[in-house]
């Protein structure tokens, strides 16, 4: 199920948040029982049989975390129970979204044509599959106690707020909270506020955003020019971070509506001087998953030069293949590790004496062109847009489509441009300063106008389903 | 349990009581609910519709529930489509959203281009894979099951194609001509002689305004022409000059209210009148309910939002017009609303219309054409409506 339904918002919410504050306070387990149960029939909402696979992922998890935990208390290490559970999630997700590119892979590159057939992907499997592992890593290294109840282990993969398109939970940040956790209506309407906000960004602006992208998409490169190829691909560039960041504000303001308390996910990842600043501003939970469970157990920067480096780009060929199982991804993320070490090792200094403007023009550039290798898998026609970019065979400056694109999409983007920066939540806090209602009239304005959306049923696609 | 649950209700309400005081947060914590609760409840206890007038199609009513369909995803699609179709009040909320798209510069709105000349031109539909296919064919056998008949199919273009030069620049419509083409190839091999009034259309858009500014319908002149394609193709002898008459001067039609484009043009909506002033005393059969009225026009409606709706009311499934016209001549009409305005013209000419819209008839139109004698078919639609419709070829193979 998507946040961004009728189905949804009006449906599944109110049904799921009515019985849970019917269920007293003191029955947190019963609450949390619901919640589970709520979770499960999201995630197998309209396709039920992955579901299966949920259930088997908790409680393979539940056991090999038990497992580790026993082998510990007997003196053992429990590395033999750890590297088994590594293989079997990974296995598991390796299957589901990598078998075919890997197949696709041995074909290319051997000159074989071997059938197969590649399953759908389970929707989410990416994310709850990092959120077991943090969970499996972090009772292999003493940082959390083991999970004595099965459910609380189910419910920590399939919490539905976060279920499909993350923040990635890690375990540590809501033992606690499956436990306890408190419950009032100023954190309650926290969380509604920032659901209509991120809801708004999802639909108004994402979609529409993401419509003027799939009208240039579908122009032929032939007849693309570099005004057009421009738009579009700074239209995609927004339409991705109000889709993520959207989805992110959703989940964290669902999790404050059920008393949850998850961590920020985006930190106005645009406004970034350098790219090293961007990747601690963009998929937040993302990154510091590789840092945590990647790259420190590689060594971290605490290794010589040359193994930092070669670490960097192990770290950032797996975050790009965690996006989708595709070659375009790998490079998208490589060409991250490539700029992230140049910043450290060579321009670092430079790029921090240089203005402000001058830091996020070029932060930005490279961002830009980033979505280029992200957006269009396959990489021959991501370096021909490219190149249209920049004027290699673009046939001409502009012409009636960009005139076009100029006329629906000027005030979009210009909401879109501004909307990346603090400056309308600091303008909105300054207006609303002494006025109650001001937050409320915003939020339900905005649920207003993505909900006529939706009842529509405009544009609204699910970029989450290679992650 | 009982007094738990009215206990819980009562600490639920008291805190209710207390947030609405409270802070900007907690004002929002109560509005918030109250928005849900509200929505379900009226979602809940709204009747369900199974028609859109405004968008013209049939609506998801709710989905049975099985075992089955719910594992294969079927009743979850369904659910959710009915969550969006029956959504209380739906056609205001789509205002909201074209009011919206509109005021953020869009162009084009709900389908909708906001062209030049003040015309609101409504983009085109494709037909899916097999339409055509499908749909020549069901014509085919009803030809063949009625060997005595004259069948005409008179598919009209619509005002994205033929008024395309005032389609807004960059606007990039799917070209309706090229599924027209083989859509009339597809009925002429069925032995359905096609009525192609395109090259005509062209011809005269210079100097008449063919199509409403703001509605997707033609204007009486428009139909006039495709009146003259269908005495040319039928062969109907007798000669009949018109003159238009104008009735109201502030039309603003359904694309206007479908893209929430303001600042369109008001469309003239205009009656023709015969020349000579002959009146022709029709009586009008309406089948459904019975009722019979020697009006067929319906000026009542000028003052309605709808306005086109002059012509003949709105969406029967069947009614008879008999008019005193000698000859004999018996003609079943199948169509869609751009028919509407060619019937009067039509009416000079036969002595009995029994006129079809297959959308809202479910039963045996075989036994129609057995009853009434009749000889002449034609089908008249307008390309947009009829590649999107299912229902022609339903009502044909039933």
């Amino acid at each position: 199920m998507l946040f961004s339904s009728i189905m949804f918002i009006f449906y599944f919410l109110p049904i799921t948040l009515g019985v849970y504050y019917l269920i007293p306070k003191s029955h947190l387990m019963a609450r949390n029982a619901w919640l589970l149960v709520a979770s499960l029939v999201f995630y197998s909402w309209g396709e039920p049989v992955y579901l299966f696979l949920m259930i088997f992922s908790a409680a393979f998890n539940y056991y090999m975390a038990g497992e580790i935990d026993r082998e510990k208390t007997e003196g053992g290490s429990g590395k033999k129970n750890l590297v088994f559970a590594l293989v079997i999630n990974l296995m598991i997700l390796g299957f589901f979204k990598y078998f075919g590119f890997l197949m696709d892979t041995i074909n290319a590159v051997t000159g074989l044509s071997i059938g197969y057939t590649a399953l759908p992907l389970p929707v989410g499997i990416s994310f709850y599959t990092f959120q077991a592992l943090s969970y499996i890593f972090d009772v292999y290294r003493d940082k959390v106690k083991v999970q004595k109840n099965p459910m609380m282990v189910a419910l920590y993969l399939a919490l539905f707020p976060q279920l499909i398109a993350g923040p990635i939970v890690n375990y540590k940040d809501i033992e606690e909270q499956l436990t306890e956790r408190s419950f009032s209506f100023d954190s309650f309407g926290s969380g509604a506020i920032r659901f209509c906000i991120g809801m708004g960004k999802k639909v108004i602006l994402a979609n529409n955003l993401g419509a003027l992208n799939a009208y240039v998409a579908a122009i032929a490169p032939d007849e693309l020019t570099v005004l057009t190829a421009w738009i579009g691909i700074i239209c995609y560039t927004l339409q991705i971070y109000f889709d993520f960041s959207g989805y992110s504000d959703m989940a964290i303001g669902l999790g404050r509506m059920f008393g949850f308390r998850f961590k920020e996910n985006f930190n106005y990842p645009y406004t970034a001087v350098s790219i090293t600043d961007f990747w601690r501003r963009w998929h937040i939970s993302l990154s510091s998953w590789f840092r945590d469970y990647v790259y420190i157990p590689l060594g971290g920067n605490r290794v010589p030069v040359r193994r930092h480096i070669m670490n960097l780009l192990i770290v950032w060929s797996l975050t790009g293949l965690w996006h989708g199982a595709s070659w375009n991804f790998v490079l998208w993320g490589v060409y991250f590790g490539v700029i992230l070490i140049i910043e450290k090792y060579l321009i670092g200094g430079y790029i921090e004496k240089m203005p402000s403007w001058a830091q996020h023009l070029y932060t930005m550039l490279i961002v830009t062109i980033s979505w280029v290798f992200f957006s269009i898998t396959d990489i021959g026609e991501a370096v021909r847009y490219l190149g249209i970019m920049f004027g290699i065979g673009s046939s001409g400056f502009m012409d009636s489509s960009t005139l076009y694109l100029l006329r629906t999409g000027l005030v979009l983007i210009a909401m879109g441009v501004l909307g990346s920066t603090k400056r309308p939540v600091k303008e909105h806090e300054r207006i609303s300063r002494g006025f109650r209602w001001h937050e409320t009239v915003w939020a339900l304005l905005v649920l207003l106008i993505s909900v006529s959306y939706l009842v529509y049923g405009s544009y609204n696609p699910f970029l989450y389903f290679r992650f | 349990m009982a007094i738990n649950i009215k206990n819980r209700l009562l600490n639920i309400f008291k805190g209710l009581g207390s947030a609405v005081r409270g802070n900007a947060n907690e004002l929002a914590a109560v509005s918030f609910a109250a928005v849900l609760v509200a929505f379900f409840a009226l979602n809940l206890f709204a009747p369900d519709k199974s028609f859109s007038e405004k968008e013209n199609r049939m609506l998801q009513e709710f989905p049975d529930v099985s075992v089955h369909d719910y594992l294969n995803g079927r009743f979850e699609k369904s659910f959710e489509d009915y969550a969006n179709d029956q959504f209380i009040l739906r056609d205001k909320f789509i205002r909201v959203k074209s009011s919206f798209d509109a005021a953020i510069g869009g162009i084009k709105s709900n389908g909708v281009w906001k062209g030049r000349g003040g015309y609101l031109i409504e983009d085109s539909n494709v037909p899916s894979g097999s339409f055509i296919k499908d749909n020549s064919e069901a014509i085919g056998e009803f030809i063949e099951a009625n060997p005595g008949i004259r069948a005409r199919f008179l598919l009209a273009p619509n005002a994205v194609s033929i008024m395309k030069k005032k389609l807004p620049v960059g606007a990039n419509p799917a070209d309706q001509n090229i599924y027209m083409d083989s859509f009339f190839e597809a009925v002429k091999k069925v032995g359905c002689e096609p009525i192609d009034v395109r090259e005509s259309f062209e011809d005269a858009k210079k100097d008449r305004q063919l199509f409403y500014y703001t509605d997707h319908h033609w204007t009486s002149a428009g139909a006039e022409l495709a009146y003259q394609a269908i005495k040319e193709s039928f062969g109907l002898e007798e000669e009949y000059s018109f003159k238009q008459y104008p009735v109201k001067n502030d039309f603003l039609g359904t694309m206007s209210s479908k893209s929430g484009f303001s600042g369109g043009r008001c469309d003239e909506i205009t009656l023709p009148v015969r020349e000579d002033d002959g009146r022709l005393n029709s009586v009008i059969f309406y089948e459904e309910s019975k009722k019979k009225t020697t009006e067929f026009y319906n000026l009542d409606k000028l003052e309605e939002k709808d306005a086109y709706q002059v012509f003949g009311g709105t969406n029967h499934s069947i009614y008879t017009i008999k008019t005193p016209v000698k000859g004999n001549r018996r003609l079943l009409l199948i169509k869609d609303s751009y028919a509407n305005s060619v019937l009067p013209y039509l009416m000079q000419h036969y002595t009995e219309i029994v006129v079809v819209d297959p959308r809202y008839y479910y039963d045996n139109i075989q036994d129609v054409i057995d009853v009434e004698g009749i000889k002449d078919v034609l089908f008249l639609y307008n390309a947009n409506t009829f590649f999107e419709d299912s229902s022609l070829k339903m009502m044909l193979e039933e």
